[in-house]
């Protein structure tokens, strides 16, 4: 399936760099001032943005038939095309590592302490500790393991607005996979404590995945 | 080897029309009894025909005795011995010239210039016999 | 394969978009071995009746079923046994050729390289160029050749034609032809170009307006379907009376001229019986049946 998910990749390049180049700038602006919650709930956005934009390419139904007639499940080449889109989400949280990284060290330079004042978070891409640090934040003493769930809501946002784009309920999609994906990361960053973060996870990535490969029951692609 | 014309955009079927030229090319000389008629998968090719509309015109000459086929070996033009009664070459002569006279009477054709177009016919025909084999 | 004998069939299917239908409750199918043409002019419903046959559009109501399964529940390995040429001939504009060959290859396990290769050279397909910089006749070119390198036992081909020149349409009809000389191997294309459908095609199917007015092989529609031309004792009726298989009527200049589908004999016994007799019988190209079927005028049935 390397094929698919390369061909995936580059028919995303517009949109996947646009997506670097924001969270790359929203990285430096963001450095200091916004709380991580609101950090986090940007990927979800922006993976939605993605999923978006995959589900607007397909609109164009009747250029499809190279690649969807192929012998591999629906499954498996819309689970890779998933990928694909969640691989430029990684680059953009490079990215947008990166920015940050680059305007703290501007801070710090200048002796600057940053504001603070949150409970302290864990930052899931780099498994560093702070309490205003990182880039993928969670409350800290949440189970690493949690990051498969979070990493699952994500794809699962993306995997909603492409059926929920692709289908008649399109209209529908894109709001409720907007605010849902928001709604979801906000209260998993917020959470009182690991367990309930952990439960709020992994239901929400749950009902994300059951809705999102709902249609593609039997292999209708 | 004979040329065979076929043109889809004419009334009759592709398959008619190879048979029509088949048989035409009997009737000039242009394949003799014995000669071996292309297969169908070259035919094919040739004339960018659907091998099994060459197969369909191919039964149609062997039920109207204008080929044989040798199982292995392939088609081959048949020989010229009456395989029809007397008879039937009768009604079918019969019914050959009715179709052209009817045609032609509308257009107000005289009888002698009827005869005189079967003559010059049948002569062209000869002619192309003697030319052609 | 089923147990009809069919590679490919509909059973009473619809499918609306919005309050328009695309197909209204065709119902046809497609037998083992050979080529069945799909007919239609534009917006009959030909394409989306083979994207209903890939699976990649659910029918409103009833059933597509391929190689024996729900066409939106194939099998991957049998999925692999089709061979399917999109309308317009899609393909990622930003692939280069050889790039395009080794996508497909890579879906594909029966995927003839060497085939693929010879077939290129022979449409003069260069390998490093971008899709986007083919010509159209060369991109239909290597859609062709990417679909047909799998060896697939069933080959759909949504207007494979369009876009190609004379020479280009030529050459690949040679190929449809080797393609159609191995045994067992069913093709169904959809085509504007009613002569080439002609060298083609064993079956035809008709569809006008979602609906199949025709589904028969060619030789039968061509054998069947014929005009007449009808006088009639003084002054031609304003209407006719019902012929059984009537195509199409149209009065012109004082005479009546029907296409009417059914042995001559009985037709001409048919049209004895309403008080008017055949004065000329005419067969007919597919071109002019299709004419005939599809023009939106005087159609009384």
């Amino acid at each position: 399936m390397r094929a698919v998910w390369w061909r995936e990749v580059r028919e995303l390049l517009l949109p996947g760099l646009g997506a670097v180049v924001a969270l790359a700038a929203l990285g430096v602006h963001w450095a200091i001032y916004v709380r991580p919650a609101d950090r986090v709930a940007v990927f979800g956005v922006v993976g939605a943005g993605l999923g978006l934009f995959q589900g607007l390419l397909d609109r164009r139904r009747r250029d499809d038939g190279f690649f969807l007639h192929r012998p591999a499940s629906a499954l498996v080449l819309h689970g890779t095309r998933g990928l694909a889109a969640l691989s430029w989400l990684l680059l953009g949280a490079g990215a947008f590592a990166a920015g940050l990284g680059y305007e703290r060290a501007r801070w710090a330079a200048r002796s600057f302490a940053p504001a603070s004042g949150f409970a302290r978070y864990s930052d899931i891409l780099v498994l560093r500790e702070g309490d205003d640090a990182g880039t993928v934040t969670i409350p800290v003493g949440l189970p690493t393991s949690v990051l498969a769930l979070l990493v699952a809501v994500t794809w699962a946002g993306w995997a909603a607005t492409r059926f929920g784009v692709a289908r008649p309920r399109r209209l529908l999609a894109v709001p409720v996979t907007g605010v849902a994906t928001l709604g979801t990361w906000s209260f998993v960053a917020r959470a009182p404590d690991a367990v309930a973060a952990a439960a709020i996870a992994g239901a929400s990535g749950l009902a994300w995945a059951v809705w999102g490969l709902w249609d593609l029951a039997g292999d209708r692609r | 080897m004979p040329i065979f014309r076929v043109d889809p955009s004419r009334g009759e079927p592709p398959f008619q029309q190879l048979v029509d030229a088949v048989k035409r090319a009997v009737a000039t000389g242009a394949l003799s009894p014995g000669d071996r008629l292309p297969s169908v998968r070259d035919l094919a090719r040739e004339l960018v025909l659907n091998p099994n509309t060459i197969a369909k015109a191919f039964r149609e000459l062997e039920s109207e005795g204008v080929t044989v086929s040798r199982p292995g070996a392939g088609t081959f033009v048949a020989e010229r011995r009456p395989t029809m009664s007397r008879e039937e070459r009768r009604r079918r002569l019969e019914e050959g010239f009715e179709a052209v006279l009817t045609e032609a009477v509308p257009w107000g054709a005289t009888d002698e210039e009827t005869r005189k177009a079967f003559e010059d016919a049948m002569a062209r025909l000869r002619g192309a016999k003697g030319g052609g084999s | 394969m089923s147990a009809q004998g069919n590679v490919a069939r509909w059973d009473r299917v619809t499918v609306c978009f919005g309050t328009h239908r695309a197909l209204d409750g065709a119902s046809f199918a497609v037998p083992v071995g050979g080529v069945t043409a799909l007919l239609g002019r534009n917006g009959a419903g030909k394409t989306t009746a083979i994207r209903t046959l890939l699976g990649l559009l659910a029918p409103t109501r009833g059933s597509v079923e391929v190689l024996g399964h729900d066409a939106l529940a194939v099998p991957p390995a049998l999925r692999a046994r089709i061979g399917y040429v999109g309308e317009g001939h899609p393909l990622p504009r930003w692939m280069k050729v050889k790039d395009v060959v080794a996508y497909q290859a890579s879906g594909f396990p029966t995927f003839d390289r060497a085939q693929c290769t010879r077939w290129l050279e022979r449409f003069d397909v260069p390998r490093t160029r971008r899709v986007m910089q083919l010509s159209r006749g060369m991109r239909a070119q290597l859609a062709l050749a990417v679909a047909l390198a799998p060896r697939p036992d069933f080959v759909v081909m949504d207007d494979p034609a369009l876009g190609l020149d004379t020479v280009a349409r030529r050459e690949f009809l040679e190929v449809m032809i080797d393609l159609i000389q191995e045994e067992g191997r069913t093709l169904l294309l959809t085509s504007h170009v009613l002569t080439d459908v002609e060298r083609v095609a064993d079956r035809v199917v008709l569809l006008d307006r979602g609906v199949v007015r025709v589904d028969a092989p060619l030789d039968d529609v061509r054998r069947l379907v014929r005009r007449y031309e009808l006088v009639h004792a003084g002054v031609p009726p304003e209407t006719l009376e019902p012929i059984a298989g009537l195509v199409r009527a149209r009065r012109r200049h004082g005479r009546w001229t029907v296409t009417v589908r059914g042995e001559e004999a009985a037709v001409v016994a048919a049209v004895r019986a309403t008080g008017a007799e055949v004065a000329g019988v005419e067969p007919l190209s597919l071109e002019d049946v299709f004419v005939e079927y599809t023009t939106r005028e005087e159609v009384l049935s």
